[in-house]
């Protein structure tokens, strides 16, 4: 398996970091429902422990993909028109951007709250903001936004992998396995 | 000379006064009162913003606590520590230590431990406090009182139920003061010492 992304294909890094991320989201998202729903006790505050450790993770992935495309290329979309390449490189964008704002906000909002985090119980992250009630609110409108949004756009990202592979029948969706 | 014993009366009525009254209280300005736990092992820090101390050296140390005053910055935090798990602060308002002994800890006369009860949330606990007590160089009815000292919150049913466990959050809370003191009835001296002034003034003339 090659290293970089080429025109027609991508490189395993592009491939692990993008099947790694699939399933911190997977798991991300129910368990921040699930979290903010609980009366508060121990196992609320260790589900979301849990919570931010995952969040700041796939952050720290987030921009390492695109680190790595930037540095590099990815492949292009088969056969696919104009308008379809606007939609998918809108669709990534806005995957990209929340994948970058839903931790952040995340991370800000724990700050303004006054709670430290302990990145899997391994290293403290600093406060990005000291108390602020009204910072807290801001990320708090943000985080539940963000989410909604991403969960929208996720299901159009899948739907769309699925169309290609049964549909269209072409190698949009077999090129990201391995 | 009428003038003089006058003075002089009232020089040694004032001396006799200060020594008996050596009452210590703490202004309402500049006092710190925090305390620390661990949240998933990180420190995390809440303060009272309303207590008062009394002292009097070699006597007494009396500490009252507004425990609802307690602060940790965050109002789903403080709203958390107020309820029944927590410092119940509607049932336990007020949380109070008094000393049974005062012992100086070191020669200089400026390290103390005060030895008595601490009376919080309905649990009356033996609890040593020890402090600093430093004299302020420019102002004699001024000083600072300063300490540190580990409480656990299980001696005092804080953080029942599930709590209890310290899994989350720390078993052991680090107190630590800061306190700025005035002598009682200093305003009272004050005056008295005017007084006192303007006869030996009278006198000289």
């Amino acid at each position: 398996m090659n290293i970089h992304n080429t025109e027609q294909k991508w490189g395993w890094p592009s491939k692990l970091l993008h099947w790694l991320t699939a399933l911190l989201i997977l798991i991300q998202i129910p368990l921040g429902f699930y979290a903010n729903d609980l009366a508060n006790s121990p196992l609320k505050l260790e589900l979301f422990g849990w919570h931010k450790s995952f969040g700041i993770l796939i952050l720290m992935l987030a921009i390492m993909r695109l680190l790595w495309r930037m540095a590099g290329s990815i492949p292009s979309l088969p056969d696919a028109s104009l308008a379809q390449r606007r939609l998918a490189n809108l669709g990534h964008s806005l995957l990209y951007g929340l994948m970058l704002v839903l931790p952040l906000s995340g991370w800000i909002m724990s700050s303004a709250a006054n709670r430290p985090i302990n990145w899997f119980w391994i290293m403290e992250l600093p406060a990005l903001t000291g108390p602020d009630k009204v910072l807290k609110k801001i990320a708090e409108e943000v985080h539940e936004v963000s989410v909604i949004l991403l969960l929208v756009v996720l299901a159009v990202h899948i739907g769309a992998a699925l169309w290609h592979h049964f549909k269209l029948r072409d190698s949009v969706l077999k090129r990201m396995w391995f | 000379m009428k003038y003089f014993a006058k003075a002089t009366l009232l020089s040694f009525f004032l001396i006799c006064q200060s020594s008996y009254a050596d009452q210590w209280q703490s202004v309402l300005t500049n006092n710190k009162l925090m305390y620390q736990v661990t949240f998933q092992g990180l420190p995390i820090e809440g303060r009272f913003t309303q207590f008062s101390v009394d002292y009097s050296p070699a006597e007494k140390l009396l500490v009252t606590v507004n425990i609802g005053s307690a602060d940790m910055s965050d109002d789903e935090l403080n709203s958390e520590i107020a309820g029944v798990d927590w410092f119940d602060t509607g049932r336990f308002g007020e949380a109070v230590f008094s000393s049974e002994s005062l012992t100086a800890t070191s020669d200089s006369n400026e390290d103390f431990i005060a030895a008595g009860n601490l009376n919080l949330k309905g649990v009356s606990e033996p609890v040593d406090v020890p402090f600093v007590w430093k004299q302020d160089t420019q102002n004699p009815d001024r000083a600072t009182m300063s300490g540190q000292l580990v409480l656990k919150r299980s001696d005092f049913s804080i953080g029942i139920g599930d709590w209890s466990s310290g899994d989350q959050i720390g078993i052991d809370v680090s107190v630590s003061f800061t306190v700025e003191m005035q002598r009682a009835g200093k305003e009272l001296f004050d005056g008295e010492l005017f007084i006192g002034e303007l006869f030996i003034g009278e006198q000289s003339n």
